[in-house]
């Protein structure tokens, strides 16, 4: 490939590099130095399309740092552009320390090293438009966070929706035990005239079905329960349409683009309810 | 010297990617950690000083300003300030290049050298005779030294300017084999070869060269600037020829035998000696001028014990 703004001694690193994406990982269309957006004030060294429809970016240079990456990096983020970035790097004589790789793979940038037999992938690239949500784990129980950093991992790895899907799941199993004890502590109104109580298990019987239960039978006590609304019990309901939704494989960048958007705020959204719902069972 | 015509040049925004580099630039490396300081720089501040360019049908060519241009493109910009100046002749376009950046930028010497036979062949045809090194200097705004240490590069066989090509794309810090390496070593062995022709192992300049390549790689030779002592030991006529040749000889050959032990074995007795009656005879304009009652108790003490010293020497005694 040509390169203009390349120093010279890294050209064959490069080419290596993306040979060695197209043949290991199925990237195509590479092309060099070019604008991958014409906001995004940095043009990697190459660029091309994974199968996933990622942008997969290399920025070859002597060694493992981030000197010019962190606000491209920052950049991506904001934007939510699909991008997997990779440092690259030729095998140097003693190995670099072990530490300035995981710096940059905890910005969510990708190593690989480039050797004289072939290139090796030191750390993963995470994509960076799922790289900066925002969730805090110190906010939630010690109990939890274990939980929550597998959905983390699962949310940068290469099945995202996996990380909202632990979520829910743990939304679902903390209000199935809110619920309950809203029951238990008498807060849901009595039973009008005529009418059945439901046999409905509200511990193992179908989610939607005890959501809806509870909202006709949960009776709203601001003073008794105060953060327990009809706004949150909408919330919950709301975040069951999203649970067992599969989406189709996005055809193009922009599609990855909205995909991984939409599900880094699913995401966000989705640890938002579950510290509210922490909150509320405290509060029964 | 050479006119740049300022007057004549407009400044304007142009894109960037209409840009191309000027292919008689004499600077050829680029190293990534010296371009990503200049990176930060324009990312916060822009581009604060206008590159040179000048026109080409459609497009641009740089005269200066590469690493800016390239840092722009980095960091996608769409444009970049310009002065776009007269399309020069190739000499003027060279020398343009040399005046801009030599003065102002540390570039590689052997940027410098690799451009300085061309500069010389087309100063040559313009004036009909060969530049002096002072008319070079004139014209590319270069010390008359740093001429002469370009020439030492430029002179030395193929193979190993491509070694320091290598050497140069490594970071400043990792280099070994450097430009002052080269320089150093060859100022000594163009000397040894002037003062004492046929020192060399079968008359082979570049056989000694290897050797001492290797000796520095290996650490037998353990500083460049030992090479200083191969004038030294070249050029010492106080001392007998056979043993500064025995010297050197052995230097040259591939063994253990460092500089430093060369120069301990053959002239660093008579140079001692020069030293001692260099400083003796300036401390004795220094006690010229002094009158007995100027010298305080201190300095007497001193004197007095320099005294006794140097007569216990002349009479062969320890005894101090």
């Amino acid at each position: 490939m040509l390169y203009k703004i390349l120093p010279e001694n890294l050209h064959s690193a490069a080419d290596r590099a993306v040979d060695f994406l197209r043949n290991d990982r199925g990237v195509t269309n590479f092309k060099s130095e070019e604008a991958i957006d014409a906001d995004l004030q940095y043009r990697p060294t190459a660029y091309g399309i994974s199968p996933e429809k990622y942008i997969v970016a290399i920025e070859v240079q002597d060694r493992p740092d981030m000197a010019v990456l962190d606000s491209a990096v920052l950049d991506c983020a904001t934007r939510s552009l699909p991008i997997k970035l990779f440092v690259v790097f030729p095998e140097p004589a003693t190995p670099w320390p072990e530490r300035d790789v995981e710096k940059i793979h905890q910005r969510g940038v990708g190593a690989i090293e480039v050797r004289p037999a072939t290139s090796v992938v030191l750390r993963e690239a995470l994509p960076l438009s799922l790289f900066a949500y925002r969730l805090d784990r110190q906010l939630f129980p010690k109990k939890l966070r274990g939980t929550l950093l597998d959905a983390e991992n699962a949310l940068r790895s290469n099945n995202p929706p996996q990380g909202c899907t632990i979520l829910y799941q743990e939304i679902e199993d903390m209000s199935r035990k809110m619920i309950e004890k809203t029951k238990k502590k008498k807060l849901w109104r009595k039973l009008k005239a005529g009418e059945k109580a439901s046999r409905l298990n509200l511990g193992t019987g179908a989610w939607e079905k005890v959501l809806e239960l509870f909202e006709d039978f949960y009776v709203v006590d601001r003073k008794k329960v105060p953060d327990l609304t009809a706004n949150l019990i909408h919330r919950i309901e709301a975040s069951t349409s999203y649970r067992n939704q599969s989406a189709h494989k996005p055809k193009t960048t922009q599609e990855r683009r909205d995909r991984d958007r939409e599900t880094r705020t699913r995401f966000e959204s989705a640890a938002d309810l579950l510290l509210d719902i922490i909150k509320v069972s405290s509060q029964v | 010297m050479v006119e740049v015509s300022a007057e004549e040049a407009r400044l304007e925004q142009i894109p960037v990617d209409r840009i191309d580099r000027n292919p008689e630039n004499p600077r050829i490396i680029f190293r990534g950690d010296e371009l990503n300081q200049l990176l930060r720089s324009i990312r916060t501040r822009g581009v604060q000083v206008p590159v040179s360019v000048y026109k080409e049908g459609a497009r641009y060519v740089l005269i200066d300003g590469e690493r800016r241009w390239r840092c722009s493109l980095k960091l996608n910009r769409k444009t970049i300030p310009a002065l776009v100046q007269r399309k020069p002749d190739t000499l003027t376009n060279l020398l343009l290049m040399f005046n801009i950046h030599a003065l102002r930028e540390q570039w590689d010497l052997l940027t410098m050298a690799s451009k300085l036979p061309a500069i010389i062949e087309l100063l040559q045809k313009r004036k009909g005779a060969r530049p002096t090194e002072a008319e070079i200097s004139d014209e590319t705004s270069l010390k008359r030294s740093t001429i002469r240490r370009c020439k030492l590069l430029v002179d030395l066989p193929q193979h190993y300017i491509d070694d320091i090509l290598v050497e140069l794309k490594k970071p400043k810090r990792e280099q070994k084999l450097t430009e002052d390496f080269f320089i150093e070593m060859e100022r000594g062995l163009k000397t040894v070869e002037r003062a004492m022709p046929n020192v060399f192992p079968h008359g082979d300049k570049d056989r000694a060269r290897r050797v001492l390549i290797k000796k520095f790689r290996t650490g037998v030779i353990d500083s460049r600037i030992h090479f200083r002592s191969l004038p030294k030991i070249a050029r010492a006529d106080e001392v007998d020829e056979r043993t500064r040749r025995r010297a050197l000889a052995e230097v040259f050959k591939d063994n253990n035998y460092s500089l430093a032990a060369a120069y301990q074995d053959s002239v660093a007795e008579m140079y001692t000696e020069k030293d001692i009656l260099t400083r003796i005879s300036s401390l004795a304009a220094r006690i010229d001028d002094l009158e007995p009652d100027e010298l305080d108790d201190a300095l007497r003490k001193q004197l007095s014990a320099l005294a006794r010293r140097i007569n216990a020497l002349l009479e062969g005694s320890d005894a101090i």
